[in-house]
């Protein structure tokens, strides 16, 4: 990397390039559109491939565990540096995030053709890209910071990009009711709930990183670790852990993990395309990696003798429950979106779980690894999920499952591209590298040993079974069975089924195809990762991982070896209970699923449970909307319109406009009487002057 | 000297007095302009008078600099006064108040 | 001696010839017309001025900020600095005046008479000498004295110029019997050997130097529009052409300051004199009695003259508190630059909305959003800028002024309640421009979209870029008002 460019190496300048480009093409892109709007489309792939090559080249930094950290002047006043740290955690992440945006343009090219507002949704797409590239790559707590205020704005304007409201942009179910508040959303609410969630996040984030200033001195990473004076100071004072777990609150709003997890269903009035990157390599991921770039750090803090471990214990129960309570709503909902958003909130569970265990064991770097491996599978499969689901919604004309049905016929290439994917997602064994980062997830909750590590393994895997089962009543759903009514009609108004467009299927083809490619070679992809990180950690944080003596009793086969048979077997049973059950209900349709619910007083009502969000949407709202807006009107009506009104606010605006009007009073039009103003000015200064 | 210097001082104070005078109490606005004269007169003549006893040619420059200036204030002034009395037939300073507030 | 290349007089020079050269050309050409070849003509003169002044800067062939100086003029960075700040307000002003000046006849005067009242603001900037000083002075007031009152047939612009043009004359008087004074005691015009004659004077004639001072202080204040000679203000910012406004609330203004610091506030350090409450007395006085004034003003230049005002007393607590802070200048100077482009951008908005839709009252701009969006916006952010809302260039500098307050606290008093004050007033400010945002954005309805000129939208552009760029990364400005600076010391003696 000697190579050297305007006197940047070529890595650095990479690192400043890749967020920077797609914030150049988010401002040309208004005067773009003013010129031609078909132009904006190549603009926006464009960059955003320019983005991604120069994500690309910082490969070989990581490969080789180095790491580059380049700084310049923000505000010298306050000696505020901005920079880069380009180390192999942020590299691989922005290559993930480069690389599955890049495709997903590709897909709006077609997906959004001959939307008039497209100006507007490419000037956002890409200002969401350059502004989680900033949260990837920056040095320092604060830049972190600008790019998530930077991805919440974006995603509220997207969320909410179809803002005319119009009845096929909501999302639930028109009239349904839970506790009496409405579950169906307009695109302008739902983009309005998300900014507020994850703004709520966004607040304990500002907190805890004003807190760790007020110790440290400094935002930079770097400069945390290289001095851990603050942290015994903070430890002291029982400040170290509230002020971690404030900035996991940040992490929390933005990754929708329990409790601020209900804005992520709403999210679905978006553009498809932009759910795609929302959930698979934007905003939601942007919680993991801020947990997976302080972890370390907390870790070593505790190696050090600073203890930490609630904030690791918390961050793994909120992702175990995470997982387990939005996997179960995902198993009945009948929107093919909100389908895989509960699914993403549940992966991310995982990951955060991962995450979490991690530094509750003594092999860090297993569950950071296993974490993060699942941040890249699930990337893929999601984002290529999420893309084929939106053609199927383009193609159909509905966000209902119910809607579809039997579509295989007409539209093989999703079809199986969806199956790839979808396999993915459940995690079938060998093949995907859902089923390998899914492993090594169990495996390093299994071997924590921590007091937590089994019930959190009961709980990892039985998500796991829910998650193959919702996955295969998805892709039996809309693939399987008969036509649905919907259908038939539109075949015959004479709008035939047929495939999606080529700049459509290609993006999420890629995608299955590189989900089961690199599952193929899963093993040696997650030890490749492992060994990095392994460096990564033991260079940038000395934290060293003591290798255990292969297992060498174990009874698994040859290519296996180094696997935990309990979580491989726990795994394998997983997917098999989870896809069998599966098969019965939606593709082998024996029985039929509704009558099953139906039949049993306690089916029934785990279904409603889960169907009504367990009512927790219902109870946010009741708590912090309908509530307090009750209240607001009673404290204006009998508090404000009395106390405040008469007295306070009255007071200060008479007393205001009183003094407007004195002043005014003075301002006669009459030169002589300003003159005389002038003249008594004159003598006063002078008097003071004098005195 | 300095009782001639002090003659030439008091002479200046009783112009700038009768300028401010002059703006205090007349409403017209060519004798507001000749009251604002006299004070810049009443300058003139102390910037002449201590150049004479001071040994610099400063106080006279300035004085000429001074007086052709307040010639060409002068001249903006009236050409404003002429355009006030087109339109007013009056060049009354208390009927040009309907800016105020 | 100056050499020839030395920045004042190469201004001079160009918008001199300039200047002289446009009525010349247009009695030459028999026409009166086309506006836009002397704008252009004129525009040009001021982009090679300004060109020129910060070619100086970048070749760093300017002095550092000298306090005094041998000669009438003095090549410095302080002079540099206000030269920048009124470049641009003039740039402003001339684009501004492409759509304005459509309407009137004789275009070459009035550009013309930018140039000249341009090198006059300049050289009182850069003048070293009260002579010089007096003169520069003149060759502002005197071009601008016309054209508040260019619009001849409109009584209100008459009736704006006559006021003006009253208390400007009083003001110059004032101005040079308080030369006479201080030439008379110390003997000389060099506003260096004045300072250092006042601090070797015979203690019986103190009163009669103190004298002089004020009535530097009062002349000068009525250009800064500093309470209690502010009067004259309101009423010719609310009559004068629209893009005038600009040039009179954005740089002349600005001359004043940079006169009282090259007298009174060097004079006040060097003397080791407490003005210093004075100075703090008339700050928040101007500062409250212009936000209060502003709040219930219906007309849109009105309130601006008052806020206007307001910002003359944000920009006096610097002055006040500068001897006993380094920051106390830095944060003046900041916000001077900073008040140049926002006062600037809001007025040239107003010229835009005037000519346009031919309203100023402030319930006519009720969906002014959706009639001239960038016109608006430009608007809106100014105003944001002028209350100091972060992230825009406005907040740091104001953040400097309070912080130079509290520095001063521990030398002074009472300082740390200017910067209550200003915080204070600083809120109140907020109240009348979230008002006008209101109305502009949340009002209204079945507004159609207006064509706006695009001499405006330019400006608009720009300083948004101005004040957003240099909000996210005020570094370069805080340099180059920290290379501005004038070292207060009494080393710096000649």
């Amino acid at each position: 990397m000697a190579t050297e460019l305007m006197g940047f190496e070529i890595g650095t300048l990479s690192a400043w390039l890749v967020w920077i480009l797609p914030f150049a093409a988010a401002m040309i892109m208004p005067g773009i559109g003013k010129l031609s709007q078909n132009a904006t489309k190549f603009i926006a792939v464009g960059f955003a491939l320019m983005s991604a090559i120069s994500a690309a080249t910082m490969i070989p930094v990581a490969l080789e565990a180095h790491e580059l950290h380049h700084q310049i002047m923000w505000i010298e006043a306050i000696g505020l540096k901005a920079g880069v740290l380009a180390d192999p955690l942020s590299i691989i992440m922005a290559n993930v995030v480069a690389w599955i945006s890049f495709l997903i343009m590709i897909y709006s090219t077609g997906y959004m053709k001959g939307d008039k507002d497209i100006t507007r949704f490419w000037f956002w797409m890409m200002f969401f890209i350059g502004s989680m590239q900033l949260i990837v790559l920056s040095d320092n707590l604060l830049q972190v910071f600008f790019g998530w205020e930077g991805v919440g704005l974006a995603s509220y304007a997207l969320i909410s990009f179809w803002y005319r409201d119009k009845k096929k942009d909501h999302v639930g179910t028109e009239g349904r009711t839970v506790l009496g508040m409405l579950d169906y959303y307009a695109p302008t609410h739902a983009g309005m709930k998300a900014f507020i969630m994850t703004k709520v996040g966004d607040v304990m984030m500002i907190a805890g990183m004003l807190l760790i200033f007020l110790f440290a001195g400094t935002f930079g990473f770097k400069e945390l670790m290289g001095n851990t004076d603050w942290a015994t100071a903070m430890a002291a004072q029982g400040l170290l852990v509230p002020a971690f777990v404030l900035l996991f609150g940040g992490a929390m709003g933005k990754s929708a993990q329990f409790p601020l997890n209900e804005w992520l269903l709403e999210a679905m009035t978006g553009p498809t395309a932009v759910s795609a990157l929302i959930h698979a390599a934007t905003m939601v991921k942007a919680g993991v990696f801020l947990v997976a770039r302080i972890g370390p750090l907390v870790f070593a803090l505790g190696a050090a003798g600073i203890l930490a471990d609630q904030f690791f214990e918390i961050v793994a129960w909120v992702g175990a429950i995470t997982a387990l309570l939005l996997a179960t709503q995902g198993m009945v909902n009948p929107e093919i979106k909100k389908v895989l958003a509960y699914s993403t909130g549940s992966q991310i569970g995982y990951m955060m779980m991962a995450l979490g265990v991690a530094g509750l064991s003594h092999q860090y770097v297993d569950g950071y690894t296993a974490g993060f491996f699942h941040l890249i599978s699930h990337a893929m499969f999601k984002a290529s999920l999420f893309m084929a689901a939106g053609s199927l919604l383009h193609i159909v004309g509905s966000r209902f499952m119910t809607d579809m049905g039997g579509l295989r016929k007409h539209m093989k290439k999703t079809y199986a591209f969806m199956w790839a994917a979808g396999l993915g997602l459940m995690g079938a064994p060998f093949i995907t590298t859902g089923f390998w980062s899914k492993d090594a997830i169990f495996a390093a909750v299994y071997e924590s040993g921590n007091e937590w590590a089994l019930p959190l393994f009961a709980i990892a895997v039985l998500t796991a079974i829910i998650t193959a089962f919702y996955t295969t009543r998805m892709i039996g759903l809309v693939f399987f069975g008969k036509k649905s009514k919907h259908i038939e009609k539109m075949e015959e108004e004479g709008h035939p089924i047929h495939e999606a467009s080529v700049s459509m299927w290609v993006p999420y083809g890629i995608l299955a195809v590189l989900t089961i490619g690199i599952g193929i070679i899963g093993l040696s992809a997650e030890e490749g990762l492992h060994h990095t990180f392994e460096y990564y950690l033991k260079n940038s944080f000395g934290i060293y991982s003591s290798h255990a003596a292969a297992d060498e009793s174990s009874i698994l086969p040859e290519f296996l070896q180094g696997l935990n048979p309990v979580a491989l077997g726990a795994s394998l049973v997983a997917f098999a209970t989870g896809i069998g059950l599966g098969y019965i209900f939606y593709i082998g349709r024996w029985v039929d699923p509704v009558k099953f619910v139906n039949s049993n007083i306690f089916f029934y009502a785990i279904h409603k449970l889960f169907l009504n969000r367990w009512y927790l949407n219902a109870i946010v709202y009741w708590c912090f909307v309908t509530t307090p807006l009750w209240l607001a009107r009673g404290v204006s009506r009998y508090f404000e319109k009395t106390a405040i009104d008469y007295g306070m606010n009255d007071g200060v605006q008479k007393a205001a406009s009183w003094g407007a009007k004195v002043i005014q009073g003075t301002q006669t039009g009459v030169s002589q009487s300003y003159l005389f103003v002038f003249g008594a000015g004159l003598l006063f200064v002078v008097l003071i002057l004098l005195m | 000297m300095t009782n001639e210097l002090v003659d030439f001082t008091l002479v200046s104070i009783a112009l700038l007095a009768i300028g401010i005078y002059g703006l205090a109490v007349k409403r017209n606005f060519i004798r507001m302009l000749f009251a604002v004269e006299i004070i810049i007169n009443a300058a003139n003549l102390n910037l002449v008078a201590f150049g004479r006893f001071i040994p610099d040619s400063g106080g006279q420059t300035l004085a000429l600099f001074s007086i052709a200036i307040a010639a060409a204030e002068v001249a903006v002034g009236l050409s404003l006064i002429i355009v006030a009395y087109r339109m007013y037939q009056n060049v009354d300073i208390a009927d040009f108040r309907s800016l105020k507030g | 001696m100056l050499e020839i290349t030395s920045t004042p007089l190469v201004i001079i020079g160009i918008l001199g010839t300039v200047g002289i050269l446009l009525p010349i050309i247009s009695i030459a050409r028999k026409e009166q017309g086309s506006n836009t070849f002397y704008a252009i003509i004129a525009f040009a003169a001021l982009i090679v001025s300004m060109g020129y002044v910060g070619y100086q800067f970048l070749e760093e062939n300017v002095s550092p900020s000298a306090l005094f100086a041998e000669d009438v003029v003095v090549d410095d960075a302080f002079g540099g600095f206000f030269a920048i700040a009124m470049l641009i307000v003039a740039l402003f002003t001339t684009v501004g005046s492409f759509n304005y000046m459509r309407k009137h006849n004789s275009p070459a005067v009035y550009y013309s008479l930018i140039l000249l009242a341009t090198i006059g603001m300049v050289l009182v900037a850069y003048s070293t000498d009260l002579v010089m000083l007096f003169v520069a002075w003149e060759l502002m007031s005197i071009p601008t004295y016309i054209l508040v009152g260019f619009r001849k047939k409109n009584p209100s612009s008459n009736e704006a110029a006559l006021k003006y043009f009253l208390f400007g004359a009083l003001s110059s008087a004032i101005i040079v019997y308080g030369i006479s004074l201080a030439y008379g005691l110390t003997g000389s015009t060099n506003i260096g050997e004045v300072i250092q004659g006042y601090s070797t004077l015979d203690p019986s004639m103190l009163p009669l130097a103190l004298l002089s001072v004020g009535l530097f202080i009062a002349g000068f204040g009525f250009k800064m529009g500093l309470v209690p000679f502010h009067q004259w203000l309101p009423d010719t910012y609310e009559g004068a052409p629209a893009p005038i406004t600009a040039l009179l609330a954005a740089a002349t203004k600005k001359a004043g300051f940079a006169a009282t610091i090259r007298i009174v506030i060097l004079g006040m350090v060097v003397l080791h004199l407490d003005w210093t409450l004075a100075l703090g007395i008339i700050a928040v006085m101007t500062m409250t009695i212009g936000n209060i004034a502003a709040i219930m003003q219906k007309n849109i230049s009105r309130m601006l003259a008052y806020s206007s005002i307001a910002h003359a007393g944000y920009i006096l607590i610097g002055l006040a508190v500068a001897p006993h802070s380094s920051l106390g200048l830095q944060g003046s100077l900041y916000q001077i630059m900073n008040h140049a482009v926002m006062k600037g951008a809001a007025f040239i908005a107003i010229a835009g909305i005037v000519t346009t839709l031919a309203v100023t009252h402030i319930d006519k701009l009720k969906g002014l959003g959706r009639r001239m969006p960038v016109t608006a916006l430009g608007l809106v952010i100014a105003l944001f800028a002028l209350a100091g809302v972060p992230p825009l260039s406005g907040f740091w500098s104001k953040l400097m002024l309070f912080g130079s307050a509290l520095d001063a606290g521990t030398a002074l008093w009472w300082a740390p309640w200017l910067a209550i004050a200003g915080v204070l007033n600083s809120a109140l400010s907020l109240a009348y421009y979230g008002w006008l945002t209101r109305k502009m954005y949340f009002e209204g309805e079945t507004e159609k979209r207006v064509i706006e000129p695009k001499s405006v939208m330019a400006i608009m552009i720009i300083s948004t870029i101005f004040l957003v760029g240099f909000g996210v990364y005020p570094e370069p400005l805080i340099k180059f008002v920290e290379l501005a600076t004038p070292v207060l010391s009494l080393g710096s003696m000649p």
